[in-house]
């Protein structure tokens, strides 16, 4: 019931990895206290499950916290980031071993899940690296989803994998699933627009986590999430943001579609252009160019649904610049390779 | 407009087809309330086919409603209806005409929306008959989508393609609220049981805000009616087999039956708040299949930590319907049970690994369950 809206995130997975500690997280916290990340409504810090040890209790076969980078267990550093009002993930496969090569939840998930809550754990971010050859897919999720919903704690339960789940994930209780990431390809890949029709309140589709080297791809894959409604999770060094890319990240006109009340899916009008109807008559179109050149992208507004004899053209505002433009049959945008442009869109009565 | 629940309603089709007129919707509008459908929730009363005429005005170019049906106009009716505390629904379609050969929609989207919001419509149910064959279906819900938010007024939007076009992949981007995927049902077991069958592989695609609509019931028809097929019309635990299915997957529930007459235990079943508290779960979360008979037992989580669970027994003999808990997630290691209250009997049951649930003969039995230590 407490997550009707895609959450923000900042990632330390992959900035970290191995080298995670309870003082690196708190320095990301009070980081994004202080560049405003909080107060735009990035919410999380995920961490890789290299927080624990490599093996569970031999008697008890619970985990077992790594307390060289954690000296008083991950309960206290959950307790640092909710005094800031933030919260803690973590990454978990759902196999047998995850690929930090450290235990899975696989048939240890109502146990797991009640370790995370007991430690103040927020969200988890499952894959299913090395799933059992001779297991299905069905079973780990639904004890997961069960197991999070029986949690003292409201956890936040997000699934990663490349199978064919989204027909029926949100039926485990999920609460964001990732079929394809920005991460897995290279230039990113466009979001599929038939598993688009499966994300919903209460459980998002995921672009995948975001990790950029230049702002142009942080901005695309921004935009990109917006018009999706996913799930932003930045991967990053808190610390290391440019003005840029801290300004792209908390903008708030992005957030605000990405976040859109109505939450009802873009539409793939044609290759790297996306349009999604906003709250309150107003449309987001997202024109992406994720290739190696220069191209020219057309959003046309038969393809939108604006028939010549409605009365009505299109004023749109690009998000980044404010630059404004109205048209009644087409707009055409020229993008650099690997670059994208993000328009807010009124339709205006003759 | 927002509307994240499945809309709750009744339609004009299944019991008058084209015989409606202005008295009869002023009564059913009375019925609506005097009945207590409008507290459970029924608040769109829709007419659907033939109130409209076979041309435009030609100098408005807008549609017109039938003189003979109604005499003084539309517009008292629907004053009517809102005095009544309802909301008004109409009718279309994407196509020049109407499936009744009526005046449809097609490329006057704009100023159709626009006349029924003048006139105080809230719900607009657009069908498919007579569409231009080379054009994309999906077009034509993406302009009435644009229109009817530019129409100066909420109108929920109930689109009816019937499934075509790989509908789930892109109506709810469109813009519309529930969606139609199969053919028109009618009032006998195998009708309905042939609609939600084909809608199994389709349980992911409904969700808050944009509804797969399984079509009007027939609840409480008993044969009479324009959709009515005979003799054949089923039994209190089939028609009980439809509303729990109805609740279960989370489909619009709009009222098919004669409202006026229909008989106080449809009416109770039809307004039992505990199974439409199913329907209208916030999350919406898919119903899915569990159980030793595929396709006859369905959990759904809700959105309070609790868990919807129906039972369907379609067989002409008495048996068990059950399912493995393990199926659901739930296992030893877990800690908890399964505690199952029936939602019309009131029986409470408990289970750690094996669920058999006895039930009737073309019946099923329907719990709300949670988990116990």
């Amino acid at each position: 019931m407490t997550f009707s809206l895609p959450p923000l995130a900042i990632s330390l997975a992959r900035t970290m990895g191995e080298s995670v500690n309870d003082a690196a997280v708190r320095s990301a916290a009070d980081s994004m206290v202080r560049l405003g990340l909080r107060d735009a409504g990035y919410e999380y810090i995920i961490i890789s499950d290299a927080w624990c040890k490599q093996k569970r209790c031999l008697k008890t076969d619970s985990l077992i916290c790594d307390t060289e980078k954690f000296p008083e267990g991950l309960s206290a550093t959950a307790e640092y980031l909710h005094s800031l009002g933030l919260k803690l993930g973590v990454v978990a496969s759902l196999g047998a071993r995850s690929t930090t090569d450290r235990p899975g939840m696989f048939e240890h998930e109502w146990a797991d899940v009640e370790y995370l809550d007991r430690a103040g754990v927020d969200y988890i971010a499952c894959d299913l690296t090395k799933l059992p050859a001779r297991g299905e897919l069905q079973t780990p999720l639904r004890r997961m989803g069960l197991a999070v919903r029986q949690a003292q704690r409201d956890i936040y339960l997000a699934v990663y994998t490349d199978r064919d789940i989204h027909t029926w994930v949100r039926s485990t209780g999920a609460n964001a699933f990732c079929l394809k990431s920005f991460y897995n390809c290279s230039p990113a890949v466009e979001c599929d627009p038939v598993s688009a029709g499966y994300s919903a309140d209460f459980c998002f589709e995921s672009c995948g986590d975001i990790t950029f080297d230049s702002t142009e791809s942080l901005r695309s894959q921004l935009t990109i999430a917006a018009a999706m409604s996913s799930p932003i999770v930045v991967d990053c060094d808190v610390d290391s943001l440019s003005d840029e890319a801290l300004k792209l990240m908390k903008d708030p006109l992005l957030l605000s579609i990405m976040r859109d009340e109505e939450g009802r899916p873009a539409r793939r009008l044609d290759d790297g252009v996306y349009c999604k109807m906003l709250t309150d008559c107003e449309y987001a179109v997202a024109l992406v160019n994720f290739t190696e050149q220069e191209v020219t992208r057309s959003f046309c507004t038969y393809d939108f649904g604006l028939i010549r004899n409605s009365g009505y053209y299109c004023e749109a505002a690009n998000v980044f610049t404010g630059e404004k433009t109205d048209f009644s049959d087409s707009l055409e945008v020229t993008l650099p390779a690997g670059s994208s442009a993000m328009y807010l869109m009124r339709l205006i009565e003759r | 407009m927002i509307k994240k629940t499945p809309p709750m309603g009744f339609n004009t089709w299944n019991t008058f087809g084209e015989c409606f007129y202005d008295h009869t919707i002023r009564e059913v509008a009375d019925a609506l309330v005097d009945r207590g459908f409008k507290d459970a929730g029924y608040e769109y009363l829709i007419i659907d086919d033939h109130w409209n005429m076979e041309h435009r005005d030609p100098v408005t170019k807008r549609m017109i409603e039938r003189p003979g049906k109604f005499p003084n106009g539309l517009q008292p009716v629907i004053d009517y209806v809102h005095g009544k505390g309802l909301k008004m629904g109409i009718y279309s379609c994407a196509g020049v005409r109407t499936c009744g050969q009526k005046m449809g929609s097609f490329d006057y989207d704009f100023l159709d929306a626009k006349t029924f919001a003048e006139w105080g419509i809230d719900y607009l149910k657009h069908d498919f008959c007579l569409h231009p064959e080379l054009l994309s279906g999906e077009m034509m819900y993406r302009r009435m989508g644009l229109a009817l938010r530019h129409s100066g007024r909420d109108i929920l939007f109930a689109a009816c393609n019937w499934g075509n076009d790989d509908v789930w992949s892109w109506i709810r981007s469109a813009g519309a609220h529930t969606y139609r995927s199969t053919g028109d049902i009618y009032d006998n077991f195998k009708s309905f049981v042939d609609i939600f069958r084909s809608q199994l592989p389709k349980l992911g695609s409904s969700c808050p805000g944009c509804q797969n609509d399984l079509d009007m019931m027939t609840v409480g028809m008993e044969g009479a009616g324009n959709a009515a097929t005979g003799s054949d019309f089923g039994t209190e635990g089939t028609y009980r087999i439809q509303f729990c299915v109805w609740c279960m997957f989370s489909s619009p529930l709009i009222l098919g039956c004669d409202v006026r007459s229909v008989s106080d235990k449809y009416r109770d079943l039809l307004c039992n708040r505990e199974l439409i508290s199913i329907n209208q779960d916030p999350e919406c979360r898919p119903a899915f299949p569990i159980g030793l008979d595929y396709n006859m037992a369905f959990c759904k989580l809700l959105s309070n930590g609790e868990y919807a669970f129906l039972f369907i027994n379609p067989d002409d003999n008495q048996h068990g319907v059950g399912f493995v808990t393990h199926d659901i997630g739930l296992c030893e290691a877990s800690g908890y049970k399964l505690h199952l209250t029936d939602l019309l009997s009131g029986e409470e049951l408990e289970y750690s690994d094996y669920v058999s649930i006895p039930v009737p003969p073309k019946d099923c039995r329907i719990f709300k369950g949670k988990l116990v230590k």
